[in-house]
């Protein structure tokens, strides 16, 4: 969010110092270093099995860190409450379960963390409001009440996008928000993501390809077998190494390209 | 209505009308979460609990809740483990729960095999006052429940890593939601019985979802079902002499037949149409197809002809 201070005084939005994570004694993430200041808008590349989306899940508080210090908006992950300030889009774009439900719905569900406290489970006049402008800033005002799940993927992922966007957070984790999503409506996603920069939104986006983003991102953080091994501005041989676009735009590569995995980290 | 005129069928139907509209209002989570078969599992295990109430000389419906309720947290922290092996331990769960039911009320003093029967399948002179007095609380405690905490639930259920992300308290309210089960199991056993209580959490909701398009929608007429099964498998029950909970399972489940007929007839019947050709993209904003709005949609001219959106394709339009 635009704020009064500027960026150099307000506390980063994440910091990490030393941070490590492993998954059954099997070293994931080793020795991060990491600050993302507001208005910060980052890449954070690496080929599958490097730890990004550990990298995330540690920031999102589902994974624990087994080492290090990990601290949100200036307070220690562990006494952070404030977690609408986070909106988090996962890769899945299938969300809703069993039994239909509305992109209205599915939207709605993310301005919950902004009304805590209260068990009534209706909206206010705000909280619509708030539900309406997500899903209009994704393009999205004509399918508000279809059903999620007759919506293209491209489209269900703009979904996730408006539900993390009604909580209004002031930084937003994006995990693979161009995988499986066709180009017409990468498009569209990047325009968003432009005017939510604009706004002064904090952006990290896990990704395996820039893509259409390219000339948003000011930082890139590529991470190799859990460390990190570039931090800076997104140099040409930087992204010609680990940015670029798919072979096919409209055949996503799914898996690991390089299977590698998460083996052979050596602490 | 002469029926009214017995006690029994006034508390029958009562009975009928809290469950009918509790067990959907729960069972739409457990179908959300596509948890059907788990109120089927707690049933079993309040067999159990009718059991110890029944050798203890304890009223039964507090036994059995007291199992539910335990087995429903046991379930709910297994699951929450995500272990491969909870999936044998739920199994284990379920068996001994109706074994050691069948066990004990064997050894109880005047238990009868028509006595388990009621409570496996239901019966709708079983209902005693004192029972309907506590299936009313029990019931408008599980509806307010439900009501107060449904933003909640929709939101774990649709995505429970984005609810934990959100800092949502997730494993309290799956606590929550399976007591809840628990609890309806239970203010259910009497009139529809233990093995076919799970029916009527799901079956209404199979059906609702059929003719509905949001999760609200489909709570509101699965409650709707579930009232009408409910009520009218009672009043059928009463005049073709038949047990309670199967009668009420099978009106549930003609009612699913004919929403799954209807909608597939209403499919087929509609206007034939003519899909495009398959697209690589979405028409939208950035296309680049010229877009022409047409009464209530946008249509795109692709290749000299219109192309409307519908559902996940899109039609040839304007002939």
């Amino acid at each position: 969010m635009t704020s009064e201070l500027s960026t150099a005084t307000a506390p980063p939005a994440v910091r990490i110092r030393n941070g490590s994570v492993a998954y059954a004694g099997q070293r994931v993430l080793a020795g991060v270093e990491l600050d993302i200041v507001p208005g910060d808008v980052v890449a954070l590349l690496g080929p599958n099995g490097s730890g990004k989306s550990t990298l995330i899940r540690a920031i999102l508080g589902l994974v624990p860190l087994t080492a290090g210090s990990l601290e949100l908006f200036g307070i220690p992950a562990g006494r952070f409450r404030d977690r609408a300030r986070i909106g988090y889009v996962p890769q899945r774009h299938t969300v809703g379960g069993g039994v239909p439900a509305t992109v209205t719905e599915v939207v709605a569900s993310g301005r919950l963390v902004r009304r805590r406290g209260g068990l009534r489970p209706w909206l206010g006049a705000a909280d619509r409001a708030s539900v309406a402008e997500a899903i209009e800033t994704v393009g999205l005002t004509e399918k508000a009440r279809a059903p999620i799940s007759a919506l293209s993927g491209g489209q269900q992922r703009r979904a996730l996008i408006a539900r993390a966007l009604a909580g209004e957070p002031d930084l937003l984790v994006m995990d693979e928000p161009f995988a499986g999503v066709d180009l017409a409506n990468q498009e569209i996603l990047t325009k968003t993501l432009s005017a939510l920069v604009a706004q002064g939104v904090t952006l990290l986006l896990v990704t395996h390809e820039l893509g259409p983003v390219a000339s948003l991102i000011r930082r890139t953080i590529v991470l190799d077998h859990g460390r990190v091994a570039y931090d800076g501005t997104p140099t040409e041989s930087v992204l010609a190494l680990f940015g670029g676009p798919d072979p096919d735009p409209h055949s996503p590569p799914s898996g690991s390209s390089d299977g590698t995995g998460t083996l052979g980290i050596i602490g | 209505m002469e029926i009214l005129q017995y006690d029994f069928m006034q508390r029958a139907l009562l009975a009928a009308l809290l469950i009918g509209l509790a067990a959907p209002a729960v069972g739409v989570y457990l179908v959300q979460r596509r948890l059907a078969l788990i109120g089927d599992g707690m049933g079993h295990v309040a067999l159990t609990g009718v059991g110890i109430g029944l050798v203890t000389g304890t009223a039964p419906i507090w036994t059995a809740l007291a199992c539910a309720v335990a087995g429903a947290v046991a379930i709910e922290l297994m699951r929450a483990k995500g272990r491969t092996s909870s999936d044998v331990a739920l199994a284990v769960l379920f068996y001994g729960g109706i074994a050691g039911g069948v066990v004990l009320m064997a050894k109880s003093s005047g238990s009868t095999p028509a006595n388990l029967n009621a409570y496996l399948f239901g019966s709708i002179t079983s209902t005693t006052p004192t029972d309907l007095v506590v299936f009313g609380v029990l019931a408008v405690v599980v509806l307010l429940t439900m009501f107060g905490l449904s933003r909640l639930f929709f939101t774990v259920g649709a995505d429970e890593e984005y609810a934990n992300a959100a800092g949502l308290p997730v494993l309290p309210l799956n606590l929550a939601l399976a007591i809840m089960v628990a609890v309806t199991v239970v203010v259910s056993m009497r009139v529809v019985g233990l093995l076919l209580v799970s029916a009527l959490m799901i079956v209404p909701v199979a059906a609702a979802q059929r003719l509905s398009r949001s999760f609200t929608g489909t709570a509101v007429v699965a409650m709707a079902v579930g009232v009408v099964v409910s009520v009218g498998g009672v009043l059928t029950s009463y005049y073709a002499d038949t047990p309670s909970g199967g009668t009420i399972v099978l009106a549930a489940i003609a009612v699913f037949v004919v929403a799954v007929v209807g909608t597939a007839l209403r499919a087929a019947l509609r206007q034939p149409h003519h899909e495009a050709e398959d697209h690589l993209h979405a028409h939208g904003p950035t296309c680049g197809h010229p877009a022409i709005r047409h009464e209530d949609h946008v249509d795109y001219v692709h290749d000299g002809h219109r192309h409307a959106p519908h559902g996940a394709h899109y039609d040839e339009h304007g002939g």
